[in-house]
């Protein structure tokens, strides 16, 4: 289904809305919560939390402050990174810092589950570190300084190679 | 506005990747709505963060998305459950029918507040009409007291003059000075004479009447009079006569009396 008809059924049917983005943008979502929370099913808990955020909120989607992903991203990256920042969850994990745990994660990145094989040629021809700082960025919504700390790259590195990325990204996916 | 530049700068990644400040946001928002050519070349780019989004996705098991949906399912029917169980509670009704009355209580309240707001004003209207009116009669008190008090300057001796039973409220002061042979008649609350009638003075010497004259109150200057002046007046008296005048008062038409106490 497309998103603007998603987006029309957010308005009108939540949670026949919240189906379809499940079957659309369900794995994706749960990669990025993976990704932060480090374990599967601790991830799959977070998830079912991040969707009936989804289903509580379907009303307040409005299509001009962004896309339909990013607007899911945002709900999946906030409830995820709220448990990490819990005492609990922190205890659990021996208070790992959280620039240290979101450079431990990364090693994940380096898994794709991809079907599509043309969409898998495009994005392994990004090299690792552009990757890495999409990756970080954009995934697990980390600040421009965050990133510059945890790879080690000046700040006007950080913005200059996520720009070429995403170019690289757009001429790749067009072959 | 050069849209290659600005496609060019790489605001518009920055912009996708949440990297601008608030106001930046802003700026770009405002061209996203002016240029439909920005607004494209975004979600080109969205589009390409989508398909990385999607390449490091994990796959979700089916017993998982049943889970999910099962679980939203559960908590749909829950909310609906507690809503119908607050409308149909049988406290409801009560508290409708309390807010019904207490509606009808205020609308009585409105409407008696209302009354006595008028009431309020008829009587503060009447209170302001009566404050004049007390205050005119209280300037007419003022004046006569002054021009009583100029008269008394000039005069050593005042003969009082008591109404009779036909102007029982009725007062007149003579103003008896015998050094300047001056007669004054000064007269409070007398009732205004009928047509083709005349109050007459009249002075008592030796128990004979002497008309020293006429008045007829049409006017406010004749509250206080100049009279003729008598010599050895023992007493005067005020009557009510036909215009031309007679010779001796009629007594039955006395309207006030009094006696000069020097002379008693």
């Amino acid at each position: 289904m497309e998103d603007s008809a998603i987006i029309e059924l957010l308005k009108k049917e939540p949670k026949k809305a919240v189906a379809e983005i499940l079957a659309k943008y369900g794995s994706a979502l749960l990669g990025v919560i993976q990704r932060i929370v480090g374990s599967r099913e601790v991830a799959e808990d977070v998830l079912q939390d991040t969707f009936v955020k989804i289903w509580k909120n379907a009303a307040s989607y409005h299509s001009e402050k962004g896309s339909l992903l990013n607007w899911l991203m945002s709900i999946a990256r906030n409830t995820a990174l709220d448990l990490v920042r819990t005492k609990k969850y922190q205890k659990g994990k021996q208070a790992q810092p959280l620039d240290k745990a979101l450079f431990n994660t990364m090693q994940l990145s380096e898994e794709m589950y991809i079907t599509d094989v043309g969409l898998l040629k495009a994005v392994d021809q990004l090299d690792r570190k552009t990757r890495e700082i999409i990756y970080l960025l954009y995934l697990q919504g980390c600040t421009q300084i965050e990133v510059s700390k945890t790879l080690d790259l000046p700040l006007g590195t950080v913005k200059t190679r996520a720009r070429q990325g995403i170019r690289q990204l757009r001429v790749l996916l067009k072959k | 506005m050069d849209i290659k530049k600005y496609i060019a700068s790489g605001i518009l990644e920055d912009y996708a990747l949440n990297l601008l400040s608030e106001e930046d946001r802003y700026a770009v928002e405002q061209n996203l709505a002016k240029y439909p050519e920005i607004k494209a070349e975004l979600e080109a780019i969205q589009e390409a963060l989508g398909t990385f989004v999607q390449a490091h996705g994990v796959p979700v098991s089916d017993k998982l998305s049943s889970d999910i949906l099962h679980h939203i399912d559960q908590l749909e029917k829950a909310e609906t459950q507690v809503e119908n169980e607050i409308n149909n509670h049988p406290i409801r009704t009560w508290v409708a029918v309390l807010l019904i009355l207490a509606l009808i209580f205020l609308v009585y309240l409105i409407f008696r507040n209302q009354r006595l707001d008028r009431n309020l004003v008829f009587a503060e209207t009447q209170l302001v009409e009566q404050q004049n009116q007390f205050g005119t009669l209280r300037d007419s008190i003022d004046i006569l007291l002054l021009q009583l008090e100029a008269v008394r300057e000039k005069c050593e001796d005042v003969v009082l003059l008591k109404g009779t039973a036909k102007a029982p409220k009725s007062i007149a002061f003579i103003n008896y000075d015998v050094i300047n042979q001056k007669t004054f008649l000064e007269l409070i609350d007398f009732p205004i004479p009928p047509a083709g009638k005349q109050y007459q003075l009249w002075a008592y010497v030796d128990n004979d009447p002497i008309k020293i004259g006429g008045f007829d109150l049409n006017s406010p200057s004749d509250t206080i009079i100049e009279m003729l002046h008598v010599e050895k007046v023992n007493g005067f008296i005020i009557t009510l006569e036909e215009d031309a005048g007679i010779e001796q008062p009629t007594q039955s038409e006395m309207y006030a009396f009094g006696r000069n106490k020097k002379l008693e």
